[in-house]
């Protein structure tokens, strides 16, 4: 049969056509078929950062007469003051210390959780460690607030029974504060580790045992080493969600606990100044991207074999 | 290397019972195999072997010594799993240096010995790959460096070839095999595999239920299967279903439900009863396949159904009168001419071809 472009004809209308290879859409298609993803990022990510950036850059009040003006002096006051710059350092503070703890707690249920066979009771797990994001942030504080608090179960009981004179400080403190948030932020944690260590074959274990290695042992030079990638994903989340936490940290730290999320919204709703208030949004903003960019180093320098 | 015994070995898992009352002595050096279709408790008595589940009874002995209560890392067994379980995460090196690492051996003498683990598999050159970038061959060459370096007592394998296709699984076969005997190393081998077991292994246990219910070379597991699951299992078989009609000379007579009378030779098993019902197995490539009436001590008619061509050979299906199924093989280049379905033809084979079988 000759080839239609041979004889100058188009493609013989009867045939039907050949699929499109993804690679050769037209332009518009293309655009067209993106367009869906764009619209959402455009409205949800790129427009409220650049409306919060180019605020924090602005000076002034058009209503009340004063020009606008672009200004680095948001940042300059931020960084000039001692205030402000123990508020981040005490954001980062707590984001590390909950992560820690989350990690050091729920690494072992993470295991746990993973290595569990029988279904019923891997069942009862689960609902275990999720059952906490089933009640409410506020009403999982006031339960710790009862426990926590100076005459709550813990002091009350201590100083009935003459183990103390007076109440240890449990909260409006960084102790009580990052309790909560542990509570709180855990089972992203758990999950995600969880996730990774079932994807381990469990013979890589007992091959490291055959060898001579162990239980500690296969578990530090296998196991352990395998679960970064979950390590360091359940660290950037809880990392990420604690140091953008605000309910927590005024619940808990009763005001006496200052946080970049409270000071923002402190600037923003409380003196209607929302110009700081957008640019220590922005560093809060900062704090958490660099945590991501290191995320991805660190997991690009150890991920030489433990990526697939 | 180790003389392995297991004396009266059982594993109950809840109610089930996966290996029960398992007995059996693996000589210094031999290749052992056992072998069994999947859940006959075969992987489950290498596991206790390796010290990774412990028996609920019985025990288990290296040269004497009892380890049933021994930790898995004091055994001093190698395993080569399934899929070679090598860890991802570390090169070649790293992997086959891990277990003398873990005995406190010094550098430069682990530097060595790897070495030469790499040059005993022909993997010299490979050191600084990961797992990933191996074939599934260099894998499999890898697992087995990782466990031979550190020169174990017993050498147990689980299945190591069934990843591999065709091809390499009948070369790494005789890979293995040399590195054996090179090495002399005691080996249990789990299988399911009864072609990759004859091929290989000294002597063979065939299991079935958690039970060994025959052990011997390969030759005798072929030649003298010692009940229908056997004989079926080792190769393949026809079997004809009969009663002893007398016996004289070594020679047993037997009578299909039809009337064929069948020859078969007593060849050193029990004594049967007059009466007795028995099976006579015949193996496929044992039986000759004519229009004429053969001059051999058991015939029968039969009708074929089909054909079927394998390359090297040609299968016959037939039927007997009874509807008794047999298969035929005749190589290809024997081959009787093209016979129509539907023909009746005879088929006859020798006495001591003929095997009978109690159970």
């Amino acid at each position: 049969m000759a080839r239609p472009a041979l004889t100058g004809r188009p493609a013989t209308e009867s045939r039907p056509a050949p699929p499109v290879p993804a690679g050769r859409r037209s332009r518009g298609t293309r655009l067209l078929l993106l367009l869906p993803g764009l619209v959402l990022f455009l409205a949800f990510f790129v427009a409220p950062l650049s409306v919060m950036i180019a605020i924090s850059l602005m000076r002034g009040n058009p209503i009340a007469g004063d020009p606008i003006v672009f200004t680095l002096e948001h940042y300059r006051r931020i960084f000039g003051d001692s205030f402000y710059m123990r508020v981040l350092w005490n954001t980062i503070k707590l984001g590390l210390v909950a992560t820690a703890a989350s990690l050091v707690l729920g690494y072992p249920l993470a295991y746990q959780l993973a290595r569990t066979r029988e279904p019923g009771a891997r069942r009862i797990m689960l609902v275990a460690v999720l059952s906490p994001m089933l009640v409410g942030i506020v009403v999982r504080i006031y339960g710790w607030m009862s426990i926590l608090a100076d005459t709550g179960l813990i002091n009350a009981t201590l100083m009935k029974l003459g183990v103390l004179s007076r109440p240890l400080p449990l909260m409006y403190n960084e102790f009580g504060i990052v309790v909560a948030l542990v509570h709180v932020f855990i089972p992203f944690m758990i999950l995600t580790i969880s996730g990774v260590i079932s994807g381990i074959d469990e013979s890589l274990e007992e091959a490291a045992e055959n060898l001579g290695a162990t239980r500690w042992q296969a578990f530090r030079e296998v196991t352990l080493p395998l679960s970064l990638p979950g390590i360091l994903a359940g660290c950037l989340l809880v990392f990420s969600l604690t140091v953008s936490s605000y309910v927590v940290p005024i619940l808990m730290g009763g005001f006496q606990y200052m946080t970049l999320p409270i000071l923002v919204y402190q600037e923003i709703a409380g003196i209607f100044n929302f110009a700081f208030g957008a640019a220590l949004a922005v560093l809060l903003l900062a704090v958490g991207l660099s945590v991501i960019v290191l995320y991805y180093r660190i997991l690009s320098l150890v991920g030489q074999g433990v990526l697939q | 290397m180790a003389r392995v015994e297991l004396r009266e070995v059982t594993k109950r898992f809840d109610q089930m019972v996966a290996v029960d009352a398992v007995s059996q002595v693996i000589q210094d050096g031999e290749f052992f195999s056992l072998l069994g279709p999947s859940g006959c408790g075969k992987t489950t008595t290498l596991r206790m072997v390796a010290g990774f589940i412990e028996p609920t009874a019985g025990s288990i002995l290296f040269d004497g010594r009892d380890v049933t209560n021994v930790p898995a890392h004091r055994r001093e067994t190698g395993m080569v799993f399934q899929h070679y379980a090598l860890f991802p995460h570390r090169t070649v090196l790293e992997n086959v240096a891990f277990g003398l690492r873990m005995r406190k051996v010094p550098q430069d003498e682990i530097r060595r010995r790897v070495r030469d683990a790499l040059a005993l598999v022909e993997l010299s050159g490979m050191e600084q790959r990961y797992p990933r970038q191996l074939s599934g061959g260099q894998q499999q060459r890898v697992a087995l460096a990782r466990v031979l370096v550190i020169e174990p007592k017993v050498l147990l394998l689980d299945e190591p070839l069934g990843a591999l296709d065709k091809k390499l699984r009948e070369q790494m076969q005789f890979e293995l095999r040399r590195l054996q005997q090179k090495v002399g190393i005691t080996t249990i081998y789990v299988t399911h595999d009864q072609e990759e077991a004859l091929t290989l292994c000294d002597r063979i246990a065939v299991m079935k239920d958690g039970r060994i219910i025959q052990v011997g070379t390969p030759a005798e597991i072929y030649r003298q299967p010692a009940s229908r699951f056997v004989a079926d299992f080792i190769g393949s078989s026809n079997f004809l279903a009969g009663r002893v009609v007398g016996a004289s000379g070594g020679e047993v007579e037997v009578e299909t439900p039809t009337g064929w009378r069948l020859a078969a030779s007593e060849a050193g098993r029990q004594r049967v009863q007059a009466g007795a019902p028995v099976f006579v197995a015949v193996r496929p490539e044992r039986i000759r396949l004519s229009t004429e009436q053969p001059d051999l001590a058991n015939r029968v008619h039969a009708r074929l159904q089909g054909m079927k061509f394998i390359g090297d050979a040609i299968l016959y299906q037939l039927t007997l009168e009874a509807g008794e199924q047999l298969t035929v093989k005749v190589p290809a280049d024997r081959a009787a001419p093209q016979l129509e379905p539907g023909t009746t033809v005879w088929l006859g084979w020798r006495c001591e071809d003929s095997l009978l079988l109690t159970e």
